[in-house]
């Protein structure tokens, strides 16, 4: 049986096995599953036993790329503007400040221990930094998205959480692909080669250009079927123009994905569907392959790694506290909110896959190492911090006793409901 | 016929992208099977409304933005596509 083969029989059985049991194990133990395939593609990778060869995994590098544009589309379809202005502006702030405060200090302790452990000057220790401090910042979206269902979006820690998961991951999304523009390489095919910010507005126009013509290319269509197709060859397109001019796919993705949710009408569900139904699958190759890719660094990356995982913890504890005291939030959210952003999936790991595959990046496998240690150290608990988050807040022990019992003690069919404040949601931003 | 319009459009955006590309890009493969599919959706669309199956349209697609044609799909990016 060859490589690729194989390869595609492993991913129909991951996509089987979490159809069937892990929907079933997430729900009822709060477990998300993603880290296992991270595992499961390093050890069949070429660095242990070497059932999946380099050939067959280059094979698959269009699917992994084409995932990353998939799941900067799935991000965007999250940011339907209707909804998210009837949240207070207060939300989005501490959210941006806790993403800011992360960022911040996982580059600049990154700069530090690059400097210290290569004798880099901090210019050039700058590009990885940020790059490892977007890893940093993203946060797992499969948690929060299991918490919604489990929970409803009645407590205000819940919609803070939710709030914060998506302002990570547009923040990180942002950085990456801002990094990927300021380094990128010449084009001496031009007769100037484009500066930063050209780049930069280049990666924008594809994804604003790409989701105008594609919103009208779909039109009301409502077939799954035939939205299917069209969306697939949108995003298959749009990734591979970014890719081609190597500019990260995730803001092209990103930008298509807010386009269609907030011009679609009558067929915004039926777009959310057909974009779903291959979310899963597209994920997993990204994981096992990603997991099957990574290669041990030349450096020593132990400090580095080391490093990124604390100030990582730090930052996001620390700076979500910071952000809702500063924003009068902390009777609410209660001082230790920011352990619920602990935890990291795909995102992570489609950033640094994205950083691995350009060919002037530097420390690249030190960041891919960075990113697969913290998504293995916290994605299966994600949820779960998420929960005692929830659970431990000042908001939800004031609130009704339904939320005294731990959600693990609950049915999953009912939602555990807290009251929403009239002072601190419902009214427009 | 607002399909074959947006198609059109999205060709002249893929030549331009094209044009400041480097010389062996490692999305090319990508950006064209994305096109190639939109085109065999449009052109099946297509012949759908003169009672033709959309199977004509699609191999239309192939043919026209082929290599032997149009090239918007080159030669090195079908041989890239060959897993698919």
């Amino acid at each position: 049986m060859s490589a690729s083969l194989l390869l595609v029989i492993l991913v129909a059985v991951a996509y089987g096995a979490a159809k069937v049991a892990f929907q079933w194990i997430g729900r009822h133990f709060l477990i998300v599953s993603g880290a296992e395939y991270l595992l499961l593609g390093i050890l069949l990778g070429p660095q242990v036993s070497g059932v999946l060869s380099e050939d067959a995994l280059r094979a698959f590098t269009p699917f992994m790329t084409l995932s990353l544009g998939w799941m900067g589309a799935m991000v965007g379809m999250h940011l339907y503007l209707p909804a998210l202005v009837r949240l207070r502006g207060v939300f989005y702030r501490v959210a941006f400040v806790q993403s800011l405060i992360t960022l911040s200090v996982v580059t600049g302790a990154s700069v530090v221990v690059f400097q210290y452990q290569f004798g880099v000057s901090a210019a050039y220790a700058l590009v990885p930094s940020l790059v490892l401090g977007a890893v940093a910042t993203g946060s797992a979206a499969d948690a929060i998205e299991l918490i919604v269902r489990r929970l409803g979006r009645q407590s205000l820690v819940v919609r803070q959480l939710e709030v914060a998961v998506w302002m990570d991951s547009v923040i990180a999304i942002v950085t990456l692909s801002l990094v990927l523009c300021l380094s990128h390489v010449p084009a001496p095919q031009l007769v100037r080669s484009p500066t930063a910010v050209e780049w930069a507005v280049i990666s924008v126009m594809i994804g604003i250009v790409g989701g105008a013509l594609f919103h009208l290319f779909l039109g009301e269509e409502r077939d799954q079927d035939r939205l299917f197709i069209s969306l697939a060859g949108a995003i298959i397109l749009m990734t591979g123009a970014a890719t081609y001019l190597r500019l990260s796919p995730l803001l092209p993705g990103l930008l298509l994905g807010i386009i269609l949710v907030n011009t679609s009408r009558r067929n915004r569900s039926e777009i959310m569907g057909a974009l779903s139904s291959v979310e899963r699958p597209l994920y997993f190759v990204l994981l096992l392959c990603g997991g099957a890719i990574w290669t041990p660094s030349t450096n020593a990356w132990f400090i580095p790694v080391g490093v990124f995982v604390v100030a990582r913890w730090l930052s996001k504890v620390g700076g979500a506290r910071i952000a809702a005291r500063f924003n009068g939030m902390l009777p609410i959210l209660g001082p230790n909110w920011g352990r619920a952003l602990l935890g990291q999936g795909g995102l992570a790991v489609a950033i640094a896959f994205n950083y691995l595959t350009e060919t002037n990046a530097f420390f690249p496998n030190i960041i891919f190492t960075a990113a697969l240690v913290s998504v293995l150290l916290t994605d299966l608990f994600s949820a779960r911090l998420m929960s005692a988050a929830v659970v431990a807040s000042p908001h939800t022990q004031r609130t009704s006793g339904a939320v005294a019992v731990p959600p693990e003690a609950q049915p999953p069919e009912a939602p555990v409901t807290a009251e929403v404040g009239p002072d601190a949601a419902g009214g427009p931003a | 016929m607002r399909r074959l319009v947006i198609l059109a459009l999205l060709y002249g955006c893929i030549q331009l992208i094209l044009l400041a590309g480097p010389a062996e890009g490692s999305g090319e493969a990508i950006l064209a099977f994305g096109f190639l599919i939109l085109a065999a959706y449009s052109l099946g669309e297509l012949v759908k409304q003169f009672n033709l199956p959309k199977l004509v349209g699609y191999l239309a697609a192939g043919a026209v933005f082929g290599p032997s044609a149009l090239a918007a799909v080159p030669a090195d990016a079908v041989e890239e596509l060959s897993a698919v």
